[in-house]
């Protein structure tokens, strides 16, 4: 077996076929390199989150399987947590990056929560068109989403889902909400938006009875769900990144299709770099005090 | 389904014994968890509203429109207002004077009511293990007064695996004569070679107490009856439509966020169309 070590601060990871090709044209090396370059962005969206990854040993043509336990063989550097029925791998630096890298973890799924809470530290409103086609229902929901939080005074994040949706980001004080609460805020804006569209939007979970609409899904965000993170691979053919975009990109013209690892290494501004800052100054307190508040007279 | 939720103050006040003062906190010890089911109108299916009437003046009312009465002859009532009855209640509310020490054996398990933690509170660490660690080597529990939403109960403070825990009880006459319930013998011959069978059962059927060997089977047949509904399709959902309009409530809420003093200003880079401010 072809084999070589890098050497991260003290740590050494070994490297094993760095030659193979785990998306058409791009080899385990290329991936690394770009898990390294992008470390910087990606590590604060896995930082305490128990992760699950999917790992496709023989890439992305062949078998993939999720792992959420922490294996065996693990080596020392590599930092788990108990949570809920198993071992699960936190991954806060760049070797455990490198390592899960290695093992061709492609896509890294995080919860909405730190290990240490239940309480979730942010929303994410999923906006997953039925098809590559039906992108544009995306983009239109982003859009209509972007001015409900702006009219709320809530900073939200946008990026591309990697495969053919999108997904929006709200950041929330740590250890404030439960889910419970966040879903009083989910489900008012999801009913809003459908009210103002009921020909392009719809709360509807049977599948068959959505009729072509975009599915606003605000059940999905609860205790041990986990989405995308941001700035993971995607185990498509086409290794598409889940990347963060610019507000001012969300137009007519964006595709799901365009931005590859190379593409995204190339990109100079990071556009959740505000994150954490928006994380405190959200007014959502009111914002829940207000809905609760209609709930309790009937009115929602 | 299942969700950690966080334990929730219901008192504060503190247990003194002697001349030790001992600041703690209460929280409930025990939950029903019964399968809450809303009553929703047949036709639509939406939730039913219950709404507080007077049938005199032949209108709703508000809740600053309601008093509390006690009816102290059919169809009489002396006015009970909430500051006297608080006023009552606040005297002894913070604070639970154990008066008697007894063996937790010389009580018969009819009079507990309801079971709570006992945490300490600030600077109450201390005392609290002192309490603990002597009722544990003496092996009593403390008996005493607690005022808890405005009703007073007899109380047994005793040790808990690794903390103290409190027992509202009753009042004695809060508990009901036996002697009350019709056809129960005085003394009536029974063989002994009944006994004897009798007994004999029961031996085998002794066991040692394992509360994980019960499970509440009802509740358990009545949430998978109620999850192969909801996989089945056959779910009632109020119309997809909120009741009200919830564009006029987006209006509203905005409404109440710009006039509120501690929104914060709106920031330029969250605007939809403008360029990038990041480089």
């Amino acid at each position: 077996m072809d084999k070589h070590s890098i050497t991260v601060g003290e740590i050494d990871i070994t490297i094993t076929n760095p030659e193979k090709l785990l998306w058409m044209g791009i080899t385990k090396a290329d991936y690394l390199h770009y898990l390294t370059k992008i470390s910087s962005q990606m590590l604060p969206f896995l930082h305490d989150k128990p992760l699950t990854v999917i790992r496709y040993p023989d890439g992305v043509n062949g078998e993939a399987f999720y792992q959420k336990n922490c294996p065996e063989y693990a080596p020392h550097f590599i930092q788990t947590v108990q949570y809920h029925d198993h071992r699960a791998i936190i991954c806060s630096n760049l070797p455990t990056l490198l390592w899960l890298g290695n093992q061709a973890a492609l896509e890294f799924h995080v919860p909405f929560a730190p290990y240490q809470s239940e309480q979730p530290s942010e929303i994410v409103f999923d906006l997953d068109p039925p098809s590559q086609e039906a992108f544009y229902l995306a983009v239109e929901a982003a859009k209509q989403i972007k001015i409900t939080l702006d009219r709320l005074h809530i900073t939200g994040f946008l990026k591309l889902s990697g495969n053919k949706g999108l997904q929006i980001h709200i950041p929330l004080p740590q250890n404030t909400f439960t889910y419970d609460q966040t879903k009083i805020f989910t489900s008012f804006i999801a009913h809003y938006l459908v009210e103002m569209n009921p020909e392009k939007f719809t709360v509807e979970r049977l599948k068959k009875k959505r009729h072509g609409r975009l599915y606003i899904d605000y059940v999905q965000h609860a205790s041990g769900k986990t989405i995308i993170a941001p700035y993971s691979v995607r185990g498509n053919q086409n290794g598409l990144v889940a990347v963060p975009i610019e507000w001012s990109e969300l137009t007519d013209e964006l595709s799901p299709l365009q931005f590859s690892m190379e593409k995204v290494l190339n990109r100079k501004a990071n556009p959740f770099e505000s994150y954490e800052e928006a994380r405190i100054v959200q007014p959502f307190q009111q914002i829940l005090n207000w809905l609760i508040g209609q709930e309790k007279n009937n009115r929602l | 389904m299942e969700r950690v939720s966080e334990m929730h103050t219901m008192w504060k006040g503190a247990i003194s014994f002697g001349l030790v003062n001992i600041p703690v906190k209460l929280y409930a010890a025990t939950e029903d968890k019964d399968i809450k089911m809303r009553y929703l109108h047949k036709e639509c299916h939406t939730p039913i509203q219950y709404e507080k009437r007077c049938p005199t003046c032949d209108r709703p009312l508000e809740s600053e429109d309601i008093v509390r009465g006690y009816e102290y002859e059919d169809g009489k009532f002396v006015i009970m207002e909430k500051d006297e009855i608080e006023a009552l209640a606040h005297e002894k509310n913070k604070s639970v004077e154990i008066v008697d020490f007894v063996e937790l054996s010389d009580i018969d398990p009819i009079y507990f009511n309801r079971s709570y933690f006992i945490g300490p509170n600030e600077q109450g660490t201390k005392p609290y293990m002192l309490l603990k660690q002597a009722m544990e080597e003496s092996g009593r529990i403390g008996l005493a007064k607690i005022t808890i939403r405005s009703k007073e109960h007899l109380a047994a403070v005793r040790v808990y695996d690794k903390g103290l825990i409190l027992e509202t009880m009753y009042f004695p006459d809060e508990v009901r004569e036996i002697g009350n319930v019709p056809d129960i013998p005085e003394e009536l011959e029974v063989s002994d070679k009944e006994k004897k069978l009798a007994k004999q059962l029961i031996e085998q059927l002794t066991t040692k107490f394992d509360p994980s060997q019960y499970k509440d089977e009802r509740r358990e047949a009545m949430m998978a009856l109620i999850e192969s509904k909801i996989s089945g399709n056959e779910i009632k959902v109020v119309e997809e439509k909120p009741k009200k309009n919830v564009a006029d409530l987006m209006d509203a809420l905005q409404a109440s966020l710009d006039t509120s003093p501690k929104a914060p200003p709106k920031k330029k880079k969250a605007a939809p169309r403008k360029k990038k401010v990041a480089k």
